[in-house]
């Protein structure tokens, strides 16, 4: 393995993949500190630039974006207790009182400590848990890789928004729109509508444009009288004493457990960094000896959510890139980059394209070090960004979506079909339907309608192959566990008759 | 451009939703390809297979928010804040889409960077004017130069 690492550092010794890198790296941190641009939007905003480079630099600038969106999510969550991202939304609690306190630079310097060490260590995990399951991944059968869609898919459909219902239905709709194209067995047209232009089904990016940008610029649209107020009260002063090596000691075992569980949440599918950010911080408040503080401007309070939602970005990419499932809805643009590039994430992968997964290991753990020093570097610039006016900033978004779009495939129907994404993302947004599970059902329909196909062919229709294979059964329990809780839910809420609809609609 | 906020119902919204979701899930069933019913949609080999399971998976769902809406008794609505905000903007971003079909997307990226200042209620005009032949210069200097990606003319370019 370490072989694999060290010819995965010398593939990257390229400075045009250095050079990519560090470009999506800044324009993932410019974006993650817009409070309004999600991190998810940077990357599928930024993805269509990857279709056209090799797949060594487009991979990298794109997991560079997404590691710089996530951790420059703090700063806007710090200087205008505005999170930039739904994963620093616990940042924003104590920053902020640190930054009115006369503490900015020390939140962002421990905010950027702390992110760069947890995805450092979670990188580590990520580097030593893939392979191994990988090799163990390979021996499952269709059966069980069908068991596997569907837990991951209802998983994540439960876990996503407030409302476990409209999560599956997102999840129906997307595995709905999946179908549109070839059949892959007999190759026979579905729901094309005659059309040449769906032949190949819906595209991918452009869909997530929509979805996730042009209903961000509708939603904004709303909302952006509101932010123009918050904007105005910016505050913080860098004067304060800086993070001093003695300072950083004390915070280490905070930072070490909030990345124990943010690595843990990560890996489940459903489970990302704006779950793990508030885990984290309830448990270093739990373990602290100074409990009082938090709240009020307590350093582990910032160190805690930092650490929780970094050491997500690497274990996010266990179940992508060992089972080919995007636990959420960044890793399922990243899987979307990945298959665009001609690589099928999953079990193979690591067989059949070791050097690519190295390199690309040895990149999560070059990248943490660019940030670091992007970052050190750039804190004090950083605060510019975040007075973006909407005005300015949207109108820019909006272009290059566009342009974006159009480049995918250099096809008109493309802007249509990110138009249509763009409407539906504010509709779901606003009926309180969470978007996640319904991208993660467009990318695991393929992969479930083929191993269900497949299990059914070798058992002649006879569902019980699902039962009496151990790991068939074992999974096929947990299904059964998930789908019983959730009708038990379920069922409660409606007889309670307590719901409590989304107003806002889902942040991504 | 401000105007009062409008609250729909979420019962409604969600009813309407059920509804929406529910025909097209019907439409799906009804349209299974290459199959002559629903018994031979069964068999795996076919193209309808899976499609037959979507479609029932939509359906079912669709109907329990539907009994759900009705169940509900209370909850609070859908606030749709500045509404005509909302319509300036779809209508700046669709008319985009025609002028990128016909003038092209540098011109469009240009009134589309003015247009959506003024609906953001942007008032630094020089700025704006600025952004708005940087953004297109820019978006030039990416995609046709620096990634030799040819960018829509339209049919007028």
């Amino acid at each position: 393995m370490i072989e694999h690492i060290l010819g995965g550092f010398l593939t990257l010794a390229d400075p045009v993949v250095i050079l990519v890198a560090f470009a999506g790296l800044v324009a993932g941190v410019v974006v993650g500190a817009l409070p309004g641009l999600t991190a998810t939007m940077a990357v599928a905003v930024l993805a269509p630039f990857t279709f056209f480079m090799e797949t060594l630099i487009g991979i990298p600038f794109l997991l560079a974006a997404y590691k710089g969106a996530i951790y420059a999510g703090s700063i806007p969550a710090v200087l205008l207790n505005t999170p930039g991202t739904a994963a620093a939304a616990a940042t924003a609690i104590d920053g902020n009182v640190m930054a009115r306190q006369g503490r900015a630079k020390l939140a962002l310097q421990i905010s950027l400590v702390a992110s760069v060490i947890a995805d450092l260590l979670a990188t580590f995990v990520l580097i030593l848990v893939a392979a191994p399951l990988a090799s163990i991944a390979i021996k499952f059968g269709a059966s069980e890789f069908a068991l596997l869609y569907l837990i991951a898919l209802t998983m994540i459909a439960v876990v996503s928004g407030e409302d476990p219902l409209k999560g599956l239905i997102a999840a129906a709709i997307g595995v709905s729109v999946a179908l549109v194209g070839l059949d892959p067995m007999s190759g026979a047209q579905r729901y094309t509508l005659g059309s040449v232009n769906l032949l190949g089904g819906i595209s991918l990016i452009p869909l997530l444009i929509g979805l996730f940008a042009i209903s961000e610029l509708l939603i904004s649209v709303e909302e952006s009288v509101q932010r123009k107020a918050e904007k105005d009260a910016i505050t913080g002063d860098d004067g304060g004493p800086g993070l001093t090596p003695r300072r950083l000691k004390s915070l280490m075992p905070t930072i070490l457990r909030s990345t124990g569980i943010g690595t843990v949440l990560g890996a489940l599918p459903g489970l990302g960094a704006e779950i793990s950010c508030w885990i984290s911080y309830g448990w270093a408040k739990r373990f602290s000896r100074e409990p009082e503080k938090f709240s009020k401007g307590s350093e582990e309070g910032v160190a805690a959510a930092e650490a929780g939602n970094n050491a997500v970005c690497p274990s996010a990419l266990i179940p992508m890139m060992v089972f080919g499932i995007p636990g959420d809805t960044i890793t399922a643009v990243l899987l979307g980059a990945f298959m665009a590039q001609g690589l099928l994430p999953g079990p193979l992968m690591f067989s059949r394209d070791p050097e690519t997964i190295y390199a690309l290991f040895a990149f999560l753990i070059v990248s943490n070090l660019m940030l670091f020093g992007f970052g050190l570097f750039a804190i004090r610039y950083l605060r510019r960004i975040v007075l973006i006016p909407d005005g300015l900033l949207y109108p820019v978004v909006a272009v290059l979506c566009f342009a974006g779009a159009y480049a995918v495939n250099n096809s008109s129907f493309d802007i249509l079909i990110m138009m249509v994404g763009g409407v539906a993302g504010y509709l779901m947004r606003k009926t309180g339907m969470a978007i996640p599970p319904l991208v993660i059902g467009m990318l695991l329909a393929p992969g479930l309608e083929q191993s269900l196909r497949q299990t059914f062919l070798l058992s002649n229709g006879d569902p019980s192959i699902f039962v009496t294979r151990p790991i068939s059964l074992l999974l096929t329990i947990a299904f059964a566990i998930l789908v019983a809780g959730l009708v038990i839910s379920n069922t409660r809420r409606v007889l309670n008759n307590n719901n409590r609809p989304n107003q806002q609609g889902v942040s991504q | 451009m401000t105007s009062p906020a409008r609250q729909f119902s979420m019962r409604y919204a969600d009813g309407v939703t059920a509804v929406v979701l529910g025909l097209a899930a019907v439409a799906m069933l009804g349209n299974l390809p290459d199959v002559d019913g629903i018994a031979q949609a069964l068999d795996v080999r076919t193209p309808a297979f899976f499609p037959l399971l979507a479609g029932i998976l939509l359906l079912t769902l669709s109907a329990l928010l539907g009994l759900r809406s009705v169940l509900r008794r209370r909850g609070a609505g859908i606030a749709i804040t500045n509404p005509w905000r909302l319509v300036a903007c779809s209508l700046a971003l669709g008319l985009a889409t025609v002028g990128i079909f016909t003038v092209g997307l540098l011109p469009t990226a240009f009134l589309l960077v003015i247009a959506l200042a003024s609906v953001f209620d942007y008032r630094s005009y020089r700025l704006t004017f600025l952004v708005a032949l940087a953004c297109p210069l820019a978006v030039y200097l990416l995609f046709e130069v620096l990634l030799q990606v040819p960018l829509p003319r339209g049919t007028w370019g």
